[in-house]
């Protein structure tokens, strides 16, 4: 009982943070991600002269190319290489300059540049990380258009989960009992075969001993995706759908070995901050 | 209900501009994207495992392989998250060589005007000595360049049971 109260304190501390406070966080997180794919080998210096040049079909694609940011960004190791820097200083300066718009927006439009080049040179078609960018977004208004931008985010992240669930439920992924525990064998094909004796290959036996466990984990994300449309109507189970979205990453990260969407989980300030207290102070 | 919106939508035109003409656009190049069956980014991410997946014979990964030693090599002893980018550059090398014009997006492409040669194929030739300078990179213990190759590996249950040079 005790323990109830603690979280439920510590809820209403961060549902009562300001915007700056939490824009300290986004950029925060938004750096630390970058010095991380940096490390991991997922800067544009590291894959600039890839032999892919992928093109989706898809608008952000014609407006990177028609602009030839393509050529200019990945012109050679140093100019990618200067662009990753560029990045990382504009977070900084973000962050040092708190109450200026400036280095937020430069950060903005590089992150979207990184991604789409990331995206090309690795050949493929995900804009993974746009948890970053929906983050990052109201943070580049001032006080008369920041609410409106923060409400524009906030529908897109409800958006986007919902149609996670929708698609799931759309495609039948559902259908099979032993459906996810086949996906999780697949997944780890290659994990299970250089550490057969690590956690992830333990859960794998189990979840094939039994599936029926592999398919309520399934349903249940898909579920918790699809109650992301509550998000459209009302802001009262915005508690939830933040913590929903840390729990959906937490177990992606476990379950898939997808611990690189973790930072996506900076979305999850688009459901905690209450504007109506706080916005006189943007 | 409809005069209601309508009155919303012009209060928050005359409040706030240029959000609303994002709004408009956003949801013009969501729609759009729907409409010509474009990906439609980000909603259509998570589709990841949506379709239902049945037993299989055999779990297969395109990965580096030591010729010498006959087995694949360990992209999870990489610094941080490097072995998903060393997961899906082969699998995108799959891909992509098996498409139109090495692009899997190429009919919608050409649907839309975009013009095609075939120097995306030609530099793809290069993609195995490019991954082999990318994974010495990322610190994999490697072979020579003529021991190593990309490969699809046959796994079941922790098991390695054939690899064969990828198919194009």
């Amino acid at each position: 009982m005790e323990n109830y109260f603690q979280v439920r304190q510590l809820l209403n501390k961060i549902s009562t943070l300001d915007f700056f406070s939490y824009k300290r966080i986004v950029l925060l997180v938004l750096l630390l991600a970058m010095i991380w794919f940096n490390y991991s080998g997922m800067g544009l210096h590291h894959v600039w002269n890839s032999p892919f040049d992928f093109k989706g079909a898809d608008f952000t694609y014609f407006l990177v190319y028609k602009l030839g940011l393509n050529r200019l960004v990945l012109h050679s190791y140093t100019s990618a290489m200067f662009f990753d820097v560029l990045l990382i200083f504009s977070l900084i300066m973000a962050l040092i300059w708190i109450k200026n718009k400036f280095f937020v927006i430069v950060s903005a439009v590089l992150m979207l540049i990184y991604h789409i080049l990331l995206n090309a040179k690795m050949g493929y078609h995900a804009h993974h990380l746009f948890g970053f960018h929906f983050a990052l977004f109201p943070f580049c208004f001032g006080a008369i258009n920041a609410l409106p931008a923060f409400y524009l985010s906030r529908y897109l992240a409800c958006l986007t989960y919902f149609f996670a669930g929708f698609f799931k439920l759309y495609h039948k992924g559902w259908s099979v009992i032993g459906s996810f525990s086949e996906i999780f064998q697949n997944q780890h094909a290659a994990y299970f075969y250089f550490h057969p004796n690590s956690f992830l290959k333990h859960i794998g036996h189990f979840l094939n001993t039994y599936p029926a466990i592999g398919f309520m984990l399934y349903l249940s994300a898909m579920l918790l995706q699809l109650s992301f449309i509550l998000g459209f109507f009302t802001r009262r189970f915005d508690k939830v759908l933040a913590f929903s979205i840390l729990g959906f990453h937490l177990m992606d990260w476990y379950l898939m070995n997808l611990g690189v969407f973790m930072g996506m989980t900076v979305m999850m300030w688009l459901f905690l901050f209450k504007p109506q207290r706080n916005i006189s102070t943007i | 209900m409809f005069s209601v919106i309508k009155h919303k939508a012009l209060s928050f035109l005359k409040k706030h501009p240029f959000i609303f003409v994002l709004y408009v656009l956003i949801a013009f190049l969501y729609v759009g994207q729907l409409i010509l069956r474009m990906e439609i980014t980000p909603l259509g991410y998570f589709s990841l495992y949506s379709q239902p997946m049945l037993p299989q014979d055999a779990y297969v990964q395109n990965l580096p392989f030591d010729k010498i030693k006959n087995q694949p090599i360990d992209i999870y002893n990489t610094a941080g998250t490097s072995f998903l980018i060393l997961e899906i550059l082969p699998t995108r090398y799959e891909v992509l060589s098996n498409a139109p014009f090495c692009n899997p997006a190429y009919d919608k492409l050409k649907q839309f005007g975009m013009s095609f040669n075939n120097e995306e194929c030609q530099n793809l030739k290069s993609f195995e000595d490019w991954f082999y300078t990318y994974c010495k990179s990322r610190n994999l213990e490697m072979p020579s360049r003529e021991d190593f190759e990309v490969r699809q590996c046959y796994f079941k249950n922790g098991k390695l049971l054939s690899s064969a040079p990828i198919v194009k």
